[in-house]
């Protein structure tokens, strides 16, 4: 077993989650908190476990940026595309 | 500028691969690609006209118009997927003369007296074909082995032209031909029949999968094959490769058989986790497993003098995909499901399926009703199951596809998610669907990025 230990400054509860995620295929984890920390237990501590953690972490936080700067217009984007179909339907 | 909403993935040479929800793609470097998410643009305005001009970025005076463009284009999208365009297939008998270890619709002994299409039902299934479709109707008709009964394919045929118009319909042939013979081509010579079989490897790796007692499987489909080829014409038959785990080691062979029977096209795909596939634990294998496999297949293809004529079709949908906007006649790969828009299945018993894996599922799970009713009595607009099944077909709504950056591209199976995991949207992390198409397009999408000749080999699968 394997401890990783992360900052909750640094790394939100949508990062730690998504990562999480897809680690599954990797290694069996859990996952426990407290007030400043995230606990991540590796059950398959090696190398490539560690690298694919890291690996998610770091696109997820580069996703959480995008997705702080597009959300609204991802909504915006879907209501479009609502909007139009129901258009189209009561023509 | 302002940024716009789009997804991502780090393909294996360090580039990173960008896909919005209107389909559009582009390659970036890592460094690039942060200076973009910080930015909102990067330090290269070669790269930002093209950023813009795939709405990955827009100014901000026409950030409206960059919106209405990207929601145009994710309408339109799910519009053509949702098409009702279905693939007509028929099952004349579950019997068949094959065990072949990862059978994916079960069979029934030869000598069953339980598993064949009752005739009178022939001309009701054609009639609800006529009903639902439109010209060029497509017929497959499977099994069982189909040849089993050669009086019905016969019958389905002449009522087909009968009912639907001659020239109005594809007839295709799903067997193992191994009951191929004069009589069949005879009559396949005279009406536009095409034959789609099974070639999974030279006759060691074919024969120790597709068992044919006291009998030779790929001496019969290489016979057939080449009758076939000779008095049909090249085209009139094609082959599907199912990959065992006799083929893993030796994907040489595979190119080997097809090119010693005059087959250029390659259709492969792993063993399915349906059913009784799944109980054959010996012939299992993991996608990473199959993903070595199929990269030295690859490399040998790019290898071979026959390059410029081998055309390996999953690769080629994959890429299609991507780079042909619209491009959504595979099943496995659309957004709502394939299931019932672009499959209907007519089984032996008389029941309807909204596809093939449909009716294995039934096989599965027995206590479950996975039909629609039988072709007189099709019953959709109350069934809860099939509103069910395509309502949790959407993956731009699935944890996990949201955000994937292949997303656009790919395509949910609902059915294979009940069947490995009980619920139709699964957890996509233990997803096979989603490790499969996934793999794939990191690979090819990898290849295309940073090999001319892939890439070329890749544009011209693209337009095959």
């Amino acid at each position: 077993m394997d401890i990783k230990m992360l900052d909750k400054s640094c790394y939100s509860e949508w990062v730690v989650r998504n990562s999480l995620y897809w680690l599954s295929a990797v290694s069996e984890w859990t996952l426990e908190e407290s007030d400043t920390h995230w606990k991540i237990t590796l059950i398959k501590p090696d190398s490539a476990t560690n690298q694919e953690l890291s690996r998610l972490l770091n696109d997820y936080l580069l996703r959480e940026r995008l997705m702080t700067q597009t959300d609204a217009l991802r909504s915006s984007i879907v209501t479009s595309v609502l909007v139009g179909i129901q258009e189209r339907l009561t023509k | 500028m302002r940024l716009m909403p789009f997804n991502f993935d780090r393909l294996e040479s360090g580039s990173y691969f960008l896909s919005n929800m209107a389909g559009f793609h582009c390659f970036l470097e890592e460094q690039l690609l942060c200076e973009l998410v910080d930015h909102s643009q990067t330090s290269l305005s070669s790269i930002d006209e093209k950023l813009e001009s795939g709405l990955f970025i827009a100014p901000e005076y026409v950030e409206d118009a960059s919106i209405a463009a990207l929601a145009s284009g994710l309408a339109k999208k799910l519009q053509t997927e949702s098409i009702f365009r279905p693939i007509f297939m028929i099952v004349p008998t579950l019997r068949c003369d094959h065990t072949c270890s990862y059978c994916q619709v079960s069979r029934a002994p030869l000598n069953s007296s339980k598993h064949d299409l009752i005739e009178e039902k022939i001309p009701v299934i054609i009639n609800t074909i006529r009903k639902l479709g439109t010209p060029p109707y497509k017929l497959e008709i499977q099994g069982g082995e189909p040849l089993v009964r050669f009086d019905l394919v016969q019958k389905l045929y002449d009522e087909a032209a009968a009912q639907l118009g001659s020239g109005n319909f594809e007839f295709v042939v799903a067997t193992s031909l191994s009951l191929f013979d004069e009589t069949i081509l005879s009559w396949a010579k005279s009406r536009d029949v095409n034959f789609s079989t099974s070639l999974d490897g030279n006759d060691f790796v074919h024969n120790s999968s597709r068992i044919l007692y006291g009998d030779d499987s790929y001496q019969k489909v290489k016979n057939a094959i080449n009758m076939i080829q000779d008095q049909l014409g090249a085209g009139k038959v094609a082959t599907v490769t199912t990959v065992t785990r006799a083929l893993l080691s030796r994907p040489e062979t595979l190119i080997d058989a097809h090119l010693e029977m005059g087959l250029h096209d390659l259709f492969i795909r792993p063993i399915s986790p349906y059913g009784f596939a799944n109980s054959k634990l010996s012939d299992a294998y993991s996608m990473q497993e199959y993903m070595v496999f199929y990269r030295r297949l690859f490399d040998i293809i790019l290898a071979s003098e026959q390059a410029s004529t081998l055309v390996e079709h999953s690769a080629a949908i994959h890429m299609k995909r991507i780079m042909n906007p619209g491009f959504s006649g595979y099943a496995d790969l659309k957004s709502p499901s394939g299931f019932l828009l672009n499959s209907m299945l007519f089984n032996y018993d008389g029941k309807v399926y909204g596809s093939d894996e449909a009716r294995m599922l039934q096989r599965v799970l027995g206590e479950l009703d996975f039909s629609c009713g039988e072709a007189a009595s099709i019953n959709l607009s109350d069934n809860q199951l099939y509103n069910t099944i395509l309502n949790s077909s959407f993956n731009i709504l699935h944890p996990g596809c949201e955000h994937c950056a292949y997303q656009p591209y790919c395509g949910s199976d609902p059915c294979q998610h009940i069947a490995s995991q009980g619920e139709p949207l699964g957890d996509k992390s233990l997803s096979l669907f989603c490790q499969y198409h996934k793999e794939m397009f990191r690979f090819l999408l990898n290849q295309f990025n940073t090999s001319p000749d892939s890439r070329d080999l890749l544009m011209r699968w693209c337009h095959e």
